[in-house]
């Protein structure tokens, strides 16, 4: 494990709605709107993000390096132009990889342990 | 193209959360206040398209601990955040930390105080203030007038106010902790807060509205004694428990279900509580006539079979009280079950109800 990885590995566990919109902009750039509602179906309604905490995720986002504005703006005749969009760093993406590894690993463990079925997760290797 | 207007609702939600972003930090509300803003009229717009007004209440439950919590774990962020830039000065830590902590309750703390102040105002009291001054709108107003623009916009919003702060304000614990916490704070504001004129009113009309409040949320019973009548409600509460059963009213809360046991042959009527918050049940005696407030008892005694009212009988005896000159009261909702006679006969006990709120015991006169 690098230096680097140890840093990020520090960041974990990501809180559930860090980890929600790094996932879904792993996807894309999105502006909060749009993050919101991907949430919204990405949880199937369970989690519903409001304006304050996605914004106070994304100002920490933004400062742990996780994220960043888009320097691209919409088309003004497709969409306001005062949004800001944000997507994913390097650092971003490779945070929320080793969260969904952590995750994984919880996920086999609970199998071992009979309290789920299904088929287990393959690690991957290398880890994240 | 043409261009819809948004309706009064979402213009009204959106301004009111412009409001509220005023308790998080200056610099966090520079920088992502607009985006939040941006963010919350487009959930309300959404909201408003699928479920109406009703779309936009429940987006509200949702929003007010999200605004507040954020206001709150900013303040910390920023407190945490100017603490460790004064640490990391060349002062000793000690000196640098005190310094610290001064400077921010010097700055920070009187606004905290008028911030605090002006929510229990906004949230919690001026809705029921604006809603009685429409309602004395509405009683002065023939109701052609009042059930057109730009008078009938105005109910909901103020109705969609009160609604929220009724559901928590209707319980008396609840009540006396928001109305002291206010209190305090409005004295503290008044006292140390900033010295803003406008504030200064703002915080001056919380404190008088707070202690005002028991006399404007006078609580109605479902029912008034027809002309020529003597009625008795047997609930009716004090002055502050008063406000709170009003509050139970506008909240459409029934705390407690009554049942009326009976009359016993000297005239005592009984009759049982259960109050759902404790999941208890007590028992009450009330002889009408006499000044004595109603009084707890073990077990009834001497309870005697006694003529049942019926419904249509009780309500000649009353009336249903007017909350507005437009709205014909109905007391069909308010009596729905038979009563009892006294054994003399010349008292009938039953209950009545708010159509979506709390129960009384009254005893009307037959005679």
């Amino acid at each position: 494990m690098n230096h680097a990885g140890a840093e990020f590995r520090d960041m974990l566990p990501l809180t559930p709605a860090v980890f929600q919109i790094l996932l879904v902009l792993a996807g894309g750039e999105r502006h909060g709107y749009a993050i919101m509602k991907e949430v919204e179906a990405n949880t199937d309604g369970r989690m519903q993000l409001g304006p304050g905490t996605l914004y106070r995720s994304i100002k920490r986002m933004l400062s742990d390096g996780l994220i960043e504005e888009s320097a691209e703006r919409p088309d003004p005749a497709l969409d306001d132009e005062r949004r800001r969009y944000y997507q994913l760093t390097a650092l971003g993406r490779r945070v929320a990889g080793a969260e969904a590894e952590r995750l994984a690993g919880l996920v086999r463990l609970a199998q071992s342990k009979r309290l789920l079925h299904g088929p287990v997760p393959a690690p991957t290797a290398g880890g994240a | 193209m043409a261009t819809h207007r948004p309706p009064s609702t979402l213009a009204t939600s959106t301004a009111v959360y412009a409001l509220l972003l005023c308790a998080c930090p200056a610099g966090y509300r520079r920088a992502y206040g607009p985006l939040m803003r941006q963010a919350f009229a487009d959930l309300a717009r959404e909201a408003y398209a699928r479920h109406g007004a009703w779309g936009v209440a429940a987006l509200w439950l949702r929003m007010l601990p999200d605004v507040f919590g954020t206001a709150v774990g900013e303040h910390i962020v920023a407190l945490k955040e100017r603490r460790a830039a004064a640490n990391t000065a060349l002062a000793p830590a000690g000196v640098q930390g005190g310094y610290t902590m001064r400077s921010t309750l010097s700055t920070t703390g009187p606004r905290a105080l008028s911030i605090g102040a002006l929510l229990v105002g906004v949230l919690c009291i001026w809705p029921f203030y604006a809603l009685a001054a429409y309602a004395l709108v509405w009683r002065l107003l023939p109701s052609n007038v009042v059930y057109s623009p730009p008078f009938s916009w105005l109910a909901t919003p103020m109705l969609f106010w009160t609604f929220p702060p009724s559901l928590f304000l209707g319980d008396l614990g609840h009540y006396l902790t928001i109305s002291a916490a206010g209190i305090v704070l409005a004295v503290a504001a008044l006292l140390f807060g900033p010295r803003r004129r406008l504030l200064l009113a703002a915080e001056a009309l919380t404190l008088v509205g707070i202690l005002a409040f028991p006399w404007l949320l006078h609580y109605q019973p479902p029912v008034a004694p027809a002309p020529g009548s003597a009625l008795y409600v047997t609930t009716q509460p004090g002055l502050l428990d008063g406000a709170v059963k009003e509050l139970q009213v506008f909240g459409e809360l029934i705390p407690s279900d009554y049942e009326v046991l009976g009359w016993s042959g000297d005239g005592v009527l009984y009759y049982r509580e259960a109050v759902k918050a404790t999941q208890t049940t007590r028992t009450w005696a009330y002889t009408p006539g006499g000044d004595a407030r109603p009084h707890l008892v073990a077990t009834p005694t001497g309870i005697v079979p006694t003529a049942v009212v019926p419904g249509k009988v009780l309500r000649e005896h009353v009336r249903a009280p007017s909350r507005g000159a437009s709205v014909e009261p109905t007391l069909l909702n308010s009596i729905r079950q038979d009563g009892a006679a006294s054994p003399d006969g010349r008292w009938a006990a039953a209950i009545a109800n708010h159509i979506y709120g709390p129960k009384d015991i009254f005893i009307v006169g037959l005679d």
